[in-house]
């Protein structure tokens, strides 16, 4: 008994799916951070001119050929062409990698989150040192953020040679972020259609609250306001372009396949250029929207600590020249300052070593990305606030909607062929495939518990996907529009919605988008090679901060397996579907 | 005399508002250019003290310097540092001594202080009452540490904003239950995904245990789109939209041989 493709229950399900997948946590840890590099309010023009040329025709690319082949991946780059079903390979083997280190992250965000429940939050003291004097000195060195992430979180080596071993709190949380993986792709689209309500849409109600607890924050102005003041010479910046176009290319998850599964499962009818267009837009209003969110989290942070920094420096010279006690404010302290050197040279030359210089804009313009944005940075903002452990809470609890919603994606784009491919599916049962691909995946992923497991987090974060992901969108637009031949294409679009194909779509596939993907391989390629050796950022326990250190050479092969491993199904599936071609025209005798 | 001076003095001083040390005429506390006993007698004679001590109030082994940032602490409701602060502070020294066994009772009479500064911040030292000279820096220490919780309290301060310097605060330890919070939530979080998956996975093997049992059709979303195939010569046929071609319009389902009407 055959069964006809499973189906979103409506077509709200699947944008939300959409919505899930591509609002991720890149839309609130790397957005932000590229809006402070590139020019503040006016990263945003390179921003939408790259999402209106490259984001949004990709994106209705991508939908159109999973709801034409009503395929997942790789069933559906065969269809367009035998030769190109290593497109399909790559992209579930990029998946693969993708989902084992990004469900860490979720990982992370549990074990926050269960520690959100205690007061005082474990984060904002230090431990005691042993003889219970003072306070553990790599926590006074660097923050007590920090130390609960370096230490408490990760118990980081110093450097990925030592590895260390695996970290039961972390790898049972781990367990954990999968069993809930598991529970949603369960059932395939009926559980996961579900889901996506919920990981689409309680995202953005944290978000609103942030918002308004954000901007009522003391200081938030000033964070917003450096965000959004436009820096306009970054627009002459090609590096601004460049990452413009990096992170709509990223951040809407093309090329992994997805996309494409999450489309098999549609109507053939439905109207997906209209969902397309939705999803890059609210992607892209998410992105603005959590950048003020962030900024005026990293406003009231700045403020704070430029005013501790302040006091400090008050308390000093109160108590080095014994001045009365508020006497000395953030007013008047240059003026007393003058005074002092000037009056008493000899006593303020001593103390002036200690005394650090405070400055808002130097607070303010301390970018970070990635894990150090959520897990350091969000967390110190969050100990400052009243009620703290209501909005860590709701802080982790955002971050994990948002990261099992990518993470739905992500398993989709690997299920989804295994379901189709009749050897397996005949075997077993879906709920056996999805468990024995959460399974494998957690195992492996207990590598990212160890103790230099952040190190190897970053090599993946950094590499696993980049390369291969331009290399795969750009073979896909090349094949729909030249193998599989654009009008061909077109008229089947019209046949299935109904509607026909507009002039602008056809441009940017045919032309533009190739040739931007093209540009942006290019400088990757030649950024890598130009940079020479590649080195990570490796937390020092004695100093209290990051040192750059070099990758050995073991990891620079993981480096180049990674990406060689993705890259090289799309040739070598060519070629083997050649030869087996060859060999079989070969084969078969001429008459019956 | 010297009272009338160094009161002409210190009105000098408020009128400067700012420093109190190193012009020495302009100063309550007192520089080491004085000798060591009159200064300690010119002190208590300020205080309304009585009988003139021979000992060294500033005497660096065995004083401890006092640090209070009280505006700090309390804001508005800062009370100004006098004579009668100080008494308490004496009597407060005085009785964490006491709190020693086996030592003989300290009067109030044997802490001295001096330098006070406007910041405020003096020095003490405590002396023994019968052998005349100062008490040793550690017995001191031990003591106040014993009982700082009470001369803090004292003063409404705490140990950040009435500082002794030389004498680290035992921090108080952070709060260790027995059981780590995080692995009771973990734990039930744990429990419940379980028992759902558990519940799915069950679900779904009653479900298609009662389809293999028979063809009667499922109330399943999944099976709503199910179309029935018809077998013709031992050939299924696959629905039109699945598959890339190979249909042979020959093979027509049964129920598109008869026209609508």
């Amino acid at each position: 008994m055959e069964k006809s493709r499973p189906l979103w229950a409506n077509p709200l399900q699947f944008v939300f799916a959409c919505i899930s997948y591509a609002v991720g946590l890149g839309n609130v840890w790397r957005f932000p951070y590229l809006c402070q590099m590139y020019g503040g309010g006016s990263f945003l023009v390179p921003y939408f001119v790259m999402l209106i040329v490259e984001g949004m025709p990709l994106l209705y690319l991508e939908l159109a050929v999973g709801q034409r082949m009503r395929q997942g991946s790789v069933g559906a780059w065969k269809t367009i062409s035998p030769y190109l079903g290593g497109v399909g390979l790559a992209s579930v083997v990029v998946s693969f990698f993708l989902s084992m280190y990004y469900n860490i992250i979720n990982a992370w965000a549990f074990w926050y989150l269960f520690h959100s429940f205690q007061d005082p939050l474990p984060w904002s003291v230090c431990p005691l040192n042993d003889n219970h004097t003072g306070y553990d000195e790599e926590c006074e060195k660097a923050s007590s953020t920090q130390y609960f992430w370096y230490r408490k979180t990760l118990n980081i080596s110093p450097s990925i040679q030592d590895s260390g071993h695996v970290q039961w709190e972390p790898a049972l949380c781990l367990v954990l972020a999968w069993l809930v993986v598991y529970l949603c792709i369960l059932r395939g689209t009926q559980s996961t259609g579900k889901v996506v309500y919920f990981t689409a849409l309680l995202p953005y109600c944290v978000l609103m609250i942030y918002l308004v607890r954000g901007l009522t924050l003391h200081g938030a102005t000033n964070g917003i306001a450096y965000m959004f003041t436009p820096k306009l010479e970054q627009l002459a910046n090609p590096k601004a372009w460049i990452n413009a176009a990096t992170q709509i290319f990223f951040s809407l998850g093309l090329g992994f396949g997805s996309l494409i599964a999450f489309a098999s499962y549609n109507e053939p009818s439905n109207n997906c250029q209209k969902h397309a267009v939705i999803v890059s837009l609210i992607n892209t209003s998410t992105s603005i929207f959590a950048s003020i969110v962030t900024f005026s989290i990293y406003g009231f942070k700045a403020t704070f600590n430029y005013e501790s920094c302040l006091n400090k420096v008050i308390l000093l010279l109160t108590n080095s020249f014994d001045l009365e006690d508020g006497f000395l404010t953030a007013s008047n302290l240059e003026q007393v300052k003058g005074y002092l050197a000037s009056t008493f040279p000899g006593k303020y030359s001593e103390v002036l070593p200690q005394m650090r210089n405070c400055s808002l804009q130097s607070e303010l313009a301390t970018a970070v990305q990635g894990t150090g944005l959520s897990f350091i940075v969000y967390t110190e903002a969050i100990k400052n606030m009243e009620v703290s452990q209501l909005w860590s809470v709701l802080y982790f609890f955002m971050l994990l909607m948002l990261g099992i919603g990518s993470m739905l994606g992500n398993t989709a784009a690997i299920l989804t062929p295994l379901t189709d491919s009749k050897v397996i599916s005949s075997h077993l049962p879906k709920e056996a495939i999805s468990g024995l691909v959460c399974l494998v995946n957690c195992v492996i992923g207990l590598v990212f518990t160890m103790e230099s497991g952040n190190y190897w987090f970053d090599i993946f974060n950094d590499y696993a996907a980049t390369l291969s992901l331009l290399l795969i969108v750009l073979v896909e637009t090349i094949a729909v529009c030249y193998v599989y031949g654009l009008r061909r294409f077109e008229s089947d679009l019209e046949a299935m919605t109904g509607r026909g194909l507009n002039w602008y779509w056809k441009a940017m596939w045919a032309g533009m988008s190739p040739l931007l993907i093209v540009s942006l391989f290019v400088f990757y390629l030649s950024d890598y090679i130009l940079t020479g050796t590649l080195q990570y950022q490796a937390w020092d326990a004695f100093q209290g901060q990051l040192v750059t250190k070099d990758y050995p050479p073991y990891a620079l092969a993981v480096i180049g397996l990674l990406v060689a491993s993705s890259t090289m199904c799309i040739p070598l599936v060519a070629l083997g579907t050649f030869i087996t071609r060859c060999l079989k025209r070969g084969d078969t005798p001429p008459a019956a | 005399m010297a009272t009338v001076l160094d009161s002409a003095h210190i009105e000098h001083c408020r009128h400067r508002r700012m420093f109190h040390w190193t012009a020495p005429l302009c100063t309550i506390n007192f520089e080491s250019t004085q000798p060591p006993e009159l200064r300690a007698d010119q002190n208590d004679s300020l205080r309304g003290g009585s009988s003139p001590r021979m000992f060294t109030c500033g005497d660096a082994e065995n004083a401890f310097k006092v640090r209070l940032s009280i505006r700090t602490a309390l804001g508005d409701k800062a009370y100004a540092w006098d004579t009668n602060e100080e008494y308490l502070f004496k009597a407060m020294v005085a009785f964490s001594m006491r709190k020693v066994p086996n030592r003989e009772t300290t009067e109030i009479s044997n802490v001295l202080l001096c330098n006070v500064t406007q910041r405020v911040s003096f020095w003490f030292v405590v002396t023994d009452p019968s052998k005349n000279h100062t008490l040793p820096a550690v017995e001191i220490q031990s003591a106040i540490r014993m009982n700082r919780n009470r001369i803090n309290n004292a003063f409404f301060l705490n140990d950040q904003t009435l500082e002794f310097l030389k004498i680290p605060s035992t921090l108080a330890p952070p709060t260790d239950p027995s059981m780590p919070i995080w692995i009771i939530i973990f734990s039930v979080i744990f429990c419940i995904v379980i028992v759902a998956v558990m519940l799915l996975i069950l679900s779904g093997i009653r479900q298609r245990r009662r389809k293999s049992k028979g063809p009667s059709e499922v109330d399943d979303t999944e099976d709503k789109c199910e179309n029935m195939i018809t077998i013709e010569n031992g050939i299924p046929c696959d629905p039109l939209d699945t598959k890339g071609g190979h249909i042979n319009d020959a093979f027509m389902t049964e129920d598109e041989r008869l026209t609508p009407l």
